[in-house]
């Protein structure tokens, strides 16, 4: 079973002159066909792993450690960044270039991973289909602007199935938008990593996004990886400290269901 | 007992303009009656462009409507004379939902809280000094914190600073206008706490404008389910919620598990 | 949440990076800037000689150790002449940009503040104003007042404050729909208090920004109409000047018109290099794409 391992990764800020780690000694294993959630408080380090496994960190961070390993064989950051791994954003408006349509999206992407021939339109199309996007052909001429956050979210979903990775980071997925959406996209996202036997890696702070989807769960604070283990284990034995508020922030908001 | 807000048959609708040319007027908010009792916590819940960010601002008094009116004590907020009006600004407060974009980023945390009182009050400065450092201790923060630009503080300490603006002029309402929904989960329980607490303290009004139904059951007594510009219902919080609207109950459907699901407990192929 | 934790792990760029991170080319403009500032603020100690005094018997000499730039064809010092025009040009500059940002500020805020019909008037004068060409303002303002530095400050003034009022007009709109300036608004601040709290510092943070890339354009100007006779009068040490008294002995002795010319290139190319930088460092976008 094909495997993507994020190991030792380090990363750091200056702050004052001095060394700030914000990530240490990170070490995870994705395996394709099994949904990993990363989960944490805020500033715990979550999406700096994620972007610093693919060698994307904003300026002024910078990894000072880590390799990260396909089937136990180094990577270069920038040769997996689209080939083994395709990301799906919090934001999905600010993904897009406002100027062009999605029908350049689409041939860009396939582009970018060499995947672009004469059928390209066709496997666009039915990408397209897979995700919910009804209509394709209409939808491909559209603009960013022209479309609802709920569409984009798809297209995104879309445009990471078209470079045919094996793994899959999501990233605040569903953070901050509206519940019934959130719901049609946990779904989704569930299902094509399911049909297409995808490896996630799945950051949120949201426990109940765990509940619905995780298979495995890393939790983290501030920058180290906490407490492992299924996501049964999580919710029913938390060990760690971090862990056990989270789990117990989480369930306070459940009050009726627990109680029956 | 009077109510605190009453909205009657309020309207609100946007003209659009595109590239094409002007499209029909948007409407936002249609036939919209709301009232708000002194010390309620009443839940505004609706999907994200259902109305309910306008309906917040429109009894604020930010925008106007474009039918019906907002009654303030029994005064419509047009009639108000300089008085009311400044009475209804001591009394209605709002946390929004971005703390960093809520401050203005060249004060530091005295000035930002202490800004209700020098417009709202007759507080002379020391005495709005001492009154910012209590403000400071209620909702959580140390008086320390008083000289600290809004950049070196954490999103959640920030919207404390905002949450104690809003309690400076002792409000009897304050819209909290998805004031959680950029916290992590743990701020979101610690800060909904913070509200309860200042509403026992206090007795505050809360209106709590919010996507998450969940976060309703643990602070709301009512909830009012807006949809496509329109109250669609209006029901008191009991466990289950009693939904019959089709919307409503598709929000409700819609909220994630408490725990992992069955599936999990068969074996992976 | 991911925008928290940016935000706590944003650096904050401190004042002693400021000069270190710019590229060298920005480095020297700003440099050359300082040298250009003092110079003029300490003409009278850093000049040789008076810019004035006439020496006839010692008239169009070449450079020595006296005269580094040589003397003019009244024997007057070129060095002492080109640092004191600085002055001139710089204290030009320096009034007619405090006169445009004065009067953008003023005009542009009460169009955006007031809004409405107040604001389409307001906005249709500033279209009448942008449709004049500086020379031409000038020269009608010196025709009508005659000649001199001051007409030709108010004619750059006049014909430049309405770009000014026009971004402070959309920057203080753009500002206005902030939640800050919401929450100021449900604190009680009146409109005029909220202008000048929330709305005016951040607008004068853009336009400082957007004056040091104005600077050497205005300064052609001041030197540009001096040079057509309608600025700075003779004999006044004024780069503009300078290039016209030369113009004269353009075949015989070209050097007198090379440096109050070479001196004129350096200056506005500075100012426009170091505005470009400080624009970079304190535009907002560009400082959020260095932090993520």
């Amino acid at each position: 079973m094909p495997t993507l391992t994020i190991d030792d990764l380090g990363i750091t800020t200056q702050r004052h002159g001095r060394d700030i780690a914000l990530v240490d000694g990170l070490t995870l294993t994705l395996e394709t066909g099994r949904i990993l959630a990363l989960v944490g408080p805020s500033g715990s380090g979550k999406s700096l792993t994620a972007s610093g496994a693919q060698g994307v960190l904003p300026a002024g961070v910078s990894r000072r450690t880590g390799r990260v390993l396909l089937d136990g064989v180094e990577q270069r950051p920038s040769l997996i960044r689209g080939r083994t791994i395709a990301t799906i954003m919090q934001n999905p408006r600010s993904a897009f270039n406002p100027v062009k349509t999605m029908r350049a999206h689409a041939l860009e992407t396939l582009t970018a991973v060499g995947h672009r021939d004469a059928g390209s339109e066709d496997t666009i199309r039915d990408t397209m289909a897979e995700v919910g996007l009804d209509d394709p052909a209409r939808v491909l001429g559209l603009h960013p602007f022209e479309m609802s956050g709920g569409m984009l979210q798809r297209m995104m979903i879309a445009l990471a199935l078209l470079t045919r990775a094996p793994f899959l980071f999501a990233d605040e997925p569903t953070t901050d938008i509206d519940l019934v959406v959130q719901a049609r996209l946990l779904d989704l996202i569930e299902r094509v990593a399911r049909e297409r036997h995808l490896g996630v890696l799945l950051i949120t702070h949201d426990m109940g996004v765990v509940a619905r989807l995780a298979d495995d769960v890393h939790v983290m604070s501030a920058g180290r990886i906490v407490e492992r283990g299924s996501v049964r284990a999580i919710f029913d034995a938390p060990a760690h400290p971090v862990t056990q508020s989270l789990i117990a922030a989480h369930l306070a908001l459940y009050v009726d269901e627990e109680a029956a | 007992m009077t109510p605190l807000i009453e909205a009657r048959g309020l309207g609100r609708s946007y003209r659009t303009f595109s590239l094409m040319g002007s499209a029909a007027p948007k409407v936002v908010l249609d036939g919209i009656d709301l009232t708000i009792r002194p010390g309620e916590t009443l839940g505004l819940l609706g999907r994200s462009g259902c109305g309910k960010s306008t309906l917040g601002r429109l009894i604020l008094g930010l925008e106007k409507p474009d039918r019906g009116d907002i009654r303030f004590r029994g005064t419509a907020l047009g009639a108000l004379d300089s008085a009311g009006l400044a009475a209804f600004r001591r009394a209605v407060q709002v946390v929004f939902q971005d703390s960093l974009e809520a401050v203005n980023p060249r004060h530091n945390v005295e000035r930002i809280i202490a800004e209700p009182l020098r417009h709202l009050t007759d507080l002379n400065q020391e005495q709005r000094a001492a009154r910012v450092r209590e403000l400071l201790l209620e909702v959580g923060l140390t008086a320390d914190d008083a000289t600290k630009l809004p950049v070196q503080m954490s999103g959640g300490q920030l919207q404390r600073v905002c949450i104690a603006r809003a309690l400076a002029p002792q409000p009897e309402l304050i819209v909290l206008d998805e004031a959680v929904s950029n916290l992590d989960l743990v701020l979101q329980i610690q800060t909904i706490d913070l509200f309860k607490q200042i509403q026992e303290a206090r007795g505050t009004a809360f209106l709590f404008v919010t996507h998450d139904l969940r976060l309703v059951h643990r602070f709301c007594e009512r909830v009012v389910v807006m949809d496509g510009g329109r109250i669609v219902e209006d029901v008191p919080v009991t466990r289950p919620l009693h939904f019959t609207h089709p919307a409503a109950r598709a929000l409700q459907g819609a909220v994630l598990p408490a725990r992992p699901t069955r599936r999990h407990e068969q074996p992976t192929v | 949440m991911a925008a928290i934790a940016d935000h706590e792990g944003s650096a904050v760029a401190s004042p002693r990076g400021f000069f270190s991170n710019m590229r060298m080319s920005a480095r020297i403009a700003c440099a050359l800037v300082a040298i250009l500032l003092i110079t003029a603020v300490a003409a009278p100690l850093v000049a040789p000689y008076d810019p004035n005094a006439v020496d006839l018997p010692g008239r169009l000499q070449g450079p020595s150790l006296a005269h580094w730039l040589g003397t003019d064809h009244l024997g007057r010092d070129m060095l002492s002449r080109l640092i004191y025009g600085s002055r001139v040009s710089l204290g030009a500059v320096a009034i007619a940009l405090t006169g445009i940002i004065a009067l953008g500020i003023a005009i542009g805020g009460t169009s955006a503040v007031l809004g409405g019909r107040a604001d389409q008037f307001i906005m249709r004068c500033c279209d009448v104003f942008l449709t004049f060409p500086t020379i031409v303002l000038a020269l009608f303002m010196v025709g009508m007042l005659g000649t001199g530095l001051v007409n030709v400050i108010i004619a750059i003034v006049l014909s430049h404050w309405a770009w000014y009022a026009r971004i402070v007009r959309g920057l203080v709109l753009s500002f206005k729909r902030r939640d800050f300036v919401l929450a100021a608004r449900v604190a009680g601040a009146s409109r005029t208090r909220i202008f000048i709290e929330h709305l005016l510092p951040p607008t004068f943070a853009q336009l400082v920004v957007l004056a040091t890339l104005d600077i050497g354009h205005i300064m052609l100007h001041v030197s540009g109409l001096s040079f057509l006779g309608l600025g700075v009068m003779a004999p006044t040490a004024e780069w503009g000047v300078m290039i016209n008294d030369a113009r004269q002995f353009v075949w015989t002795e070209p050097m007198l018109l090379f440096w109050p010319g070479f001196a004129l290139f350096v200056a506005v190319a500075a100012f426009n290099l170091a505005g470009d930088a400080i624009r970079d460092k304190l535009d907002p976008h560009l400082a959020a794409e260095h932090q993520h």
